[in-house]
């Protein structure tokens, strides 16, 4: 069932009723949790509820002897190679084997020689790029004694499981939802009105924003990338942008908001991205738990560590990055989307240790990097880069990546449908509505945001009533798919 | 790199009272229930006969004639009044309509939901309702091509909660099951403008009327390129007309119904004359015609073509292009009951 689908609305209210109107113990609420939980993953993907359930079992296993000082360091070792390989493995099999296949049936056939490898099809189970990385990320604070293991089976499961982040996170940390599910929760009116915010802000950028652009301009170009003409593909562009945007941050705060009405705080995934002026900044602010995630457990132990990678920053940067396009699909554009971005930081981050070196010597070089030309050109850099990026991360294959890129130079004629006026005004209401979002964040904005957050409370409800009733009238029917579910 | 601890929002809040809440709450309702007001006044929705109506009425009911098809089976509900006035309550119409049926979902319904409700018997043994004696199938050339696509509308509009917990436990919550909850959902809102105009767009389009009518040349160009799109469409039939599962499930209807001693008739549904191209008249709509006697024919089931021939001018259709609105229904149902239906007032020899 999907977070913006009827399902879910009938779904929700019953776990909610049952969630808050049991007794507030800890025990009982997880118990609760942990059913729902069950109930929504076998209701996307039935077939794999085991594969689910006993890895988590087995990570809760294999943590308490990590965690056990009484046995031999070996031993414990042996633990963490072994949980970890498990849930790297099955990831590897389920997401990975047809795509490692296919590489050596090409690499064979390019060698000239006969390949007896043949492409295998495996169906990915639903969300186990996400609670894989949940369960590593567990497993090693455990280890390196960041955190406590869980004593609790039903707590542990309930935060693996947690069924509004199970699909496609955020990416949690035990350190931070285990406390959460040790004490019982309570009802808290401000905790519920971030919810509901939340929630409604999501369902308007998923519901609204992102199903609007992608059938009215990203689809018709990318569906046969070229045919179009210039301006065609720069708004396919522009709108994928914003689709995968309201998309992915939708569904996050879709997740948050559930979370919040069950009186719990699922981290922050998406930061006004879009007013990032360097690459890295970028990273900080767009689906923020994979990164640090990836920052925590890969580069910064590789970077730090005793290895070969040791102060290697650069590399291991792209090397990081290509290993984050892989996490987003089996493909060779996602790949390729990786290492652009990987060399991103890398010529960032030689650029940055460049220009300090600079500034060391010359006061004016600071100057210079504190002029709005330098912000705006660092802004401009940064946002073409992801755009470009973009054409990787949407098209099927490297080859409609050429067509497309001929594409925006105009090589094709026209727009692919004639739009009418309400499809021109939502698209219009769409990239406004982006525009604002990340305006609001400015310091410049301060007073505005200031007066929204001391807007009385009947203010507020026509506002919210406003934004349902423009909802009910636009947001279009039957697309519930999100597209960081499939990764 | 710590972990982010940012709040929801970036904006920071003062803490809510549950009063505030209940306030906001209230005003969002508010102004919910204001807007849906203001939009039943610019566009109230129409209520529809569905398949849900038909097997209520026949659930306490006992009617004399079966009459199953798409949404187009509507206009029996017309003639279902004409006929019980002009019987004195004799001849009973159930009009079964499948909003976006093709012959397969009407099957489907006639098998899932119409026979085991026929079918019921009475503690000694003797059928519960004994006055059905006809049944009409109401089709047209684009009953029989192949769905494009899964039959969507037959869990929204067919199915019952039986269905879907069985459809469910065999395959989880589907895309295609997923249709049944959302017209459930939104028949449980009957009483909201807004919920009932979701993916309609009534709404929209009355509040562009208002604000800027469409001029006589605008309604004229719209009016040409409707026709033109109909007339392809038609046109186009002729290359999928005839699909085999279709045309089995016309055959099982007609076998199921004769089986219960039903006199059964097919009737080729009007269209609106401008739709027609004499291209379509030459090829789709004589060749669907010519495989629908082939199929029903040998049989004995009489074939009524109404598609050109009915008394009905482009006036009597809606919007759409493709129902009749209620006027040219009352209309047809006059003509009919004097010609081609005039047997529907006749008992059966």
């Amino acid at each position: 069932m999907s977070l913006t689908g009827v399902a879910f609305a009938l779904f929700l209210p019953l776990v909610l009723g049952a969630y808050w109107l049991l007794p507030r113990r800890a025990v009982l609420q997880n118990a609760v949790l942990l059913l729902a939980s069950l109930g929504f993953y076998l209701s996307w993907s039935p077939e794999w509820l085991l594969l689910l359930i006993f890895g988590t079992v087995l990570d809760f296993g294999l943590a308490q002897v990590v965690a056990d000082e009484r046995r031999p360091t070996g031993v414990r070792r042996l633990a963490l190679g072994v949980a970890v390989a498990a849930n790297l493995g099955a990831l590897l099999w389920f997401k990975y084997v047809g795509f490692l296949t296919d590489a050596m049936h090409a690499l064979f056939a390019a060698a000239g020689l006969p390949s007896s490898a043949t492409a295998m099809a495996v169906v990915l189970p639903l969300g186990l790029s996400y609670y894989t990385l949940i369960r590593i990320g567990y497993l090693l604070d455990v280890h390196h004694r960041r955190i406590a293991p869980s004593r609790s089976l039903l707590e542990f499961a309930t935060f693996v499981m947690f069924f509004p982040q199970i699909i496609a996170g955020p990416i949690t940390r035990a350190g931070r939802m285990l406390p959460q599910l040790r004490d019982a929760r309570r009802l808290d009116p401000t905790r519920v009105a971030q919810g509901a915010n939340a929630f409604l802000l999501g369902w308007w950028m998923k519901g609204y924003l992102a199903d609007w652009i992608a059938p009215a301009l990203v689809e018709p170009v990318f569906a046969d990338p070229g045919a179009a003409g210039a301006a065609a593909h720069w708004l396919a562009l522009g709108g994928y942008a914003v689709q995968v945007f309201g998309d992915f941050a939708g569904y996050s705060l879709l997740a948050i908001g559930v979370a919040a009405l069950l009186g719990l705080e699922l981290p922050v995934n998406f930061d006004r991205p879009f007013l990032s002026r360097s690459m890295p900044e970028f990273w900080r602010r767009w689906h923020i738990s994979l990164n640090t995630w990836l920052f925590d457990y890969l580069y910064g132990p590789w970077v730090t560590g005793t290895g070969w990678l040791r102060g290697r920053i650069a590399l291991t940067l792209v090397l990081v990055f290509a290993l984050s396009g892989l996490w987003h699909g089996a493909r060779w554009t996602f790949v390729v989307w990786g290492l652009l971005h990987g060399l991103a930081l890398a010529v960032h981050h030689g650029w940055d240790t460049w220009y300090r070196a600079r500034c060391r010597v010359d006061r004016r070089w600071v100057t210079a990097r504190k002029h709005a030309a330098y912000a705006l050109a660092a802004w401009l850099l940064t946002q073409a880069w992801f755009l470009g990026s973009l054409i990787l991360f949407r098209a099927e294959d490297l080859g409609s990546v050429g067509r497309f890129l001929r594409g925006l130079l105009g090589q094709g004629t026209g727009f692919p449908a004639e739009m009418d006026a309400i499809t021109l005004v939502n698209c219009a209401v769409a990239f406004g509505f982006i525009v604002v979002h990340h305006l609001l964040a400015l310091p410049a904005a301060e007073r505005v945001r200031s007066l929204g957050a001391r807007t009385p409370a009947a203010l507020r409800g026509i506002f919210y009533g406003g934004v349902i009733v423009w909802l009910l009238v636009f947001a279009p029917l039957g697309r519930g798919t999100f597209i960081y579910a499939q990764f | 790199m710590s972990h982010p601890s940012t709040p929801i929002d970036r904006v920071p809040r003062p803490a809510t009272t549950w009063r505030r809440l209940a306030v906001t709450v209230l005003f969002a309702v508010g102004t919910l229930v204001a807007a849906d007001r203001v939009a039943w006044w610019l566009a109230p929705p129409a209520h529809l006969r569905e398949v849900e109506d038909a097997m209520r009425e026949l659930e306490t009911g006992d009617p004399t004639v079966l009459a199953i098809g798409s949404s187009h089976g509507r206009t029996f509900a017309v003639i279902d009044d004409s006929i019980r006035a002009r019987s004195a309550g004799r001849e009973r119409i159930l009009a079964v309509p499948v909003e976006w049926g093709k012959l397969t979902a009407y099957a489907w319904v006639l098998r899932h939901r119409l026979l085991p409700v026929l079918d019921e018997t009475d503690a000694d043994g003797r059928p519960r309702r004994r006055s059905l004696r006809r049944a009409i199938i109401i089709t047209e050339w684009w009953d029989s091509c192949p769905y494009g696509s899964p039959l969507r509308n037959l869990p929204a509009r067919s199915w019952t909660w039986q269905h879907y917990i069985a459809d469910v436990r065999q395959h989880g919550l589907t895309a295609y099951n997923n249709n049944f909850l959302g017209y459930r959902w939104s028949r449980f809102w009957h009483g909201s403008a807004l919920v009932q105009d979701r993916g309609q767009r009534r709404l929209l389009t009355a509040v562009r009327q208002r604000l800027a009518p469409a001029s006589a040349e605008a309604q004229q160009a719209n009016f040409e390129v409707q026709t033109a799109m109909w007339r392809k469409m038609v046109e186009d039939g002729a290359s999928c007309i005839g699909s085999a599962p279709e045309m089995d499930a016309l055959d099982w209807m007609v076998d199921t119904l004769q089986a219960r001693g039903l006199e059964v008739t097919v009737l080729l549904y009007p269209r609106m004359p401008a739709t027609l191209s004499e291209r379509a008249k030459a090829t789709t709509l004589p060749q669907f015609a010519g495989l629908v006697r082939a199929a029903v024919g040998p049989k004995g089931v009489s074939v009524i073509d109404l598609t050109t021939s009915a008394p009905l001018t482009d006036a009597d259709f809606g919007a759409d292009f493709d129902h009749i609105v209620r006027a040219g229904n009352a209309r047809l149902a006059g003509w009919a009951l004097d010609g081609p239906f005039r047997f529907l007032l006749e008992s059966r020899p």
